[in-house]
């Protein structure tokens, strides 16, 4: 049917949130699938407490070790990691709740306008390919770490312990170690790295279906400004005022509602939007960091891990800026048509059009704080090159 | 006061027009009581509003206010009931020595300096000024440490604010008439006043709260270290002021107890500021609030006419100069705030993560002969040192973002504004749009910069940076 042609990105994205139950981002409703989200929820929440307690430790000068892999450094992106899982599972619960509600509204504003609007056959595509290409990215890297902390020659009884005190050294001391703390741990730290890059994921896939919105929009209003433009003067795209006042009205309403949409969808989404950005921060600061300065560095499968790792990171950091300031281009890629409009078929509704699209900012934001374009990319990375040349010093 | 004069012509056609509007609204969700409340004031009304009057008790004879309860009726009055903890307590710390400060009539709110407020202001800003001459003649004589660095900074910035609570003292009667004569009555929240009270309430008690621990951590140390038979209070004084009793003044009685009363004044001061900032901004922001309410209400209704949607541009244009002059009386107040939170932040987080939660004293205690005397076991620095950073971040953090919630919703009105249909599109809503967008309304820093959520970004940006630049020199000692 015509219609479900349109919204092909909506069915899509419920199915890819009904998957992450496996992860324990479910909804709020009482079932299988929340019982087993409290319970992850509650083991992110001791493990955060823990390395919490563990950095005050070492503050308030009661640590006992504090070589490098238990110095302030690991201990503090330690906390850092899994308080951001922790912040992540809460938040994605929040907004895969209020998922209904949102493609309710999404749908409507779709088929409201009464526009016959041009189809995008190829969101759906891309939608599961780049769902695809993220999880497989990140189950590689996953891999690579576990293989890099553990290294080949590992015998597999001792595998678990290997594993996690070379990894979890910030967590767990060589004397503490037993399997009933290594097993909780060892399954915790998968689900933070899913987490870590569903909360990214999610980001991109809203943007993607946006921008393909404001494409088909803005597609609609450079054909009928085309149109205009190729008939004889005198005939026009109606020939009756009304009609063409109509067509330019039911544009801009549905321009409107689009604003409005991006806004609602801002607000569930903005704290996300923040807590992604100022983790893929904070984290490519530290192996920016860490790589420097680090004299020794280890086998193969550590440099190749460390430059993949890295790799994805930045990767997906700029994926997600990326395609959200695409929404903002979009929003306003329409103004260029409407500039061409000939004389005879310029109105008020084309005035009042322009004047929106020029001044009303319509962008996904980070709870206000700021907001994603292609600038914002650019001063980060003058940020991360200044703490970086910054932080190099302590060597010297 | 009203203050439209128009020409007998036009007046007619304005009330003809005002009466047909009255008389095709149907729905009273939309607050047409601005003219009611007139009646009882008689500096306001004329022969136009009279007749409106009539017209509408007979349409809607019951009138609808926010809160029938609340015999608020003027902005003027929401604003004296909310602000009267904050500012007699204020000038209890000899800040703001307007006299009246909280009087009902606008008239009898006067500055003078020759009255009681204002010299007890003076004198404790005198206090605090001598304190930082002495604390700089100290950081020159011993050489530059933290401790000694926060407390002239901590004595440089508790004078200037009383200084410039005075400034502000003599600005506050203009302010005041401002917000008598704003015509603006119909936008008043009563929620303010409980929201302005629950933020005295919690500054004060956390302030206090630091003060006690303050105070206590300082005791137990002295406590801890006191030779037999010497008074407890002289030691403490003696140690604790050490910018005083070094330049070889004798210490007597009155003397201690004037610079523990100075102390506490200033700890108190420290954190006013912040308090003050944000209470203007809860009420700036309720007024725009209120009438962004309206906006969104009146573009969910069928027609509305012309008149309607000036007195709406109007009302937002007056809100618009009520922030303004706000600004310019309290602009050096959030100046100052901002430059003393960031510097403090920076110099706790560096104390912190440079040496640790433990100072080279609690290594030293160990060696006190009544180690460890104190309630808390010996952790009472530890707890006070958390506490007092945990407090300054909560506040800076709240502090920024309450004022920039002030320009957040002088944005509001546009997207309502866009969703206006064919038939209500008119010049005036154009000329709204305009001035939504052209206007920059937002409470400043003496103009260097504007107080948005962006500037919180930047702020956390700065602090960063200077502390992982200042964290080296822990590094080469």
């Amino acid at each position: 049917m015509d219609k479900d042609k349109f919204q092909e990105f909506l069915p899509t994205m419920s199915r890819i949130f009904s998957m992450t139950r496996y992860f324990g981002v479910s909804t709020c409703k009482p079932s299988i699938a929340f019982g087993w989200t409290v319970i992850l929820l509650l083991m992110l929440l001791a493990i955060e407490v823990g390395a919490i307690w563990k950095i005050v430790r070492l503050l308030g000068g009661w640590a006992v070790h504090s070589t490098d892999s238990r110095g302030f450094t690991a201990r503090l992106s330690g906390c850092i990691f899994y308080g951001n899982a922790l912040l992540s599972l809460i938040l994605s619960i929040k907004f895969v709740s209020s998922w209904e509600q949102l493609s309710e509204r999404w749908s409507r504003t779709e088929t409201d306008p009464g526009l016959r609007l041009p189809s995008d056959s190829r969101i759906k595509r891309r939608t599961v390919l780049v769902s695809a290409f993220v999880m497989t990215c990140a189950c590689v890297e996953h891999m690579l770490s576990m293989m890099s902390a553990t290294g080949f020659d590992c015998p597999p009884e001792e595998y678990t312990e290997r594993y996690i005190l070379s990894s979890h050294g910030f967590l767990v001391q060589n004397d503490e170690y037993n399997l009933w703390l290594a097993i909780p741990i060892f399954i915790m730290s998968k689900l933070a790295t899913a987490l870590w890059n569903f909360q990214d994921l999610i980001i991109i896939l809203i943007s993607m279906g946006f921008t393909s919105r404001y494409n088909r929009l803005n597609t609609y209003v450079h054909r009928v400004v085309m149109l205009e433009r190729n008939l004889k003067e005198g005939a026009q795209v109606s020939s009756e005022n009304y009609m063409r006042f109509q067509i330019w009205r039911r544009i801009r309403q549905a321009y409107v509602r689009q604003a409005a949409l991006v806004r609602l969808v801002d607000d569930q989404l903005g704290a996300l939007v923040l807590l992604s950005n100022v983790n893929n921060l904070y984290f490519i600061c530290l192996q920016l960091f860490l790589g420097i300065n680090s004299k020794d560095r280890g086998s193969f499968i550590n440099r190749l891990y460390y430059f993949i790792s890295l790799g994805w990171l930045m990767f997906r950091a700029c994926g997600v800026v990326l395609a959200a300031a695409d929404v903002y281009i979009h929003s306003k890629k329409a103004l260029i048509s409407l500039y061409l409009c000939p004389e005879l078929a310029y109105n008020l509704e084309i005035k009042r059009l322009k004047y929106q699209l020029k001044n009303d900012e319509v962008a996904l934001t980070g709870m206000g704080l700021f907001s994603l374009n292609r600038e914002l990319l650019l001063e980060v990375a003058a940020a991360v090159l200044k703490y970086e040349l910054v932080l190099v010093q302590y060597d010297k | 006061m009203d203050t439209t004069k128009q020409p007998i012509v036009s007046g007619l056609s304005n009330q003809l027009e005002a009466l047909n509007f009255k008389a095709l609204l149907s729905d009273n969700s939309i607050n047409l009581n601005r003219n009611r409340k007139h009646i009882k004031s008689t500096t306001r009304g004329n022969f136009r509003e009279r007749i409106l009057r009539k017209v509408q008790n007979r349409i809607s004879p019951e009138p609808i206010q926010e809160d029938s309860k609340i015999p608020l009726t003027c902005q003027f009055q929401l604003f004296q009931t909310a602000m009267k903890h904050l500012l007699i307590s204020g000038q209890f710390m000899g800040l703001n020595p307007v006299s009246r400060i909280s009087d009902h009539s606008p008239t009898k709110i006067r500055f003078t300096v020759l009255s009681w407020k204002f010299v007890y202001g003076v004198t404790i800003g005198i206090a605090q000024a001598c304190a930082t001459v002495l604390c700089f003649c100290k950081l020159l004589k011993d050489s530059v440490n933290i401790v000694a660095l926060a407390y002239f900074a901590f004595y440089l910035s508790t004078g200037c604010n009383t200084f410039i609570f005075l400034r502000v003292a003599s600005k506050w009667p203009t302010l005041i008439k401002h917000v008598y004569e704003t015509q603006l009555d119909s936008y008043i929240d009563v929620k303010v006043k409980n929201k302005c009270f629950a933020a005295y309430i919690i500054f004060f008690s956390m302030s206090m709260t630091e003060h006690m621990l303050s105070l206590l951590s300082k005791f137990v140390i002295t406590m801890d270290c006191l030779p037999k038979g010497s008074d407890l209070f002289e030691s403490y004084i003696i140690r604790n002021f050490p910018w005083l009793f070094e330049f070889d003044v004798p210490y007597y009685l009155p003397i201690g107890v004037i610079l523990q009363f100075l102390t506490l004044v200033s700890t108190i001061n420290w954190s006013y500021s912040d308090l003050f900032i944000v209470c203007m901004s809860i009420y700036l922001t309720s007024i725009l609030k209120q009438i962004n309410k309206k906006i969104e209400m009146a573009g969910n209704s069928n027609h509305l006419p012309i008149p309607f949607w000036r007195t709406l541009r109007e009302d937002y244009t007056r809100a618009t100069r009520l922030v303004r002059s706000f600004d310019d009386t309290i602009s050096s107040v959030i100046f100052l705030s901002f430059a003393s939170n960031l510097f403090f932040i920076c110099l706790q987080l560096y104390n912190i993560l440079s040496n640790g939660v433990t100072s080279k004293y609690n290594l030293l205690k160990e060696m006190c002969p009544n180690y460890p005397s104190g309630p808390l076991g010996g952790y009472e620095q530890i707890m006070y040192l958390l506490f007092s950073l945990s407090f300054l971040l909560g506040r800076s953090l709240v502090v920024s973002l309450v004022a920039a919630k002030v320009h957040s919703a002088s944005m509001v009105p546009a997207s309502a504004l866009y969703n206006i249909p064919r038939n209500m599109y008119c010049s005036e809503i154009q000329r709204f749009l305009d001035q939504v967008h052209g206007d920059k309304v937002a409470l400043s820093g003496l103009r260097f910069f504007y107080v948005t959520r962006s500037l919180v970004l930047s702020v956390a940006g700065t602090i960063v940076t200077y502390e992982l630049v200042l964290l080296q020199f822990s590094n080469e000692d």
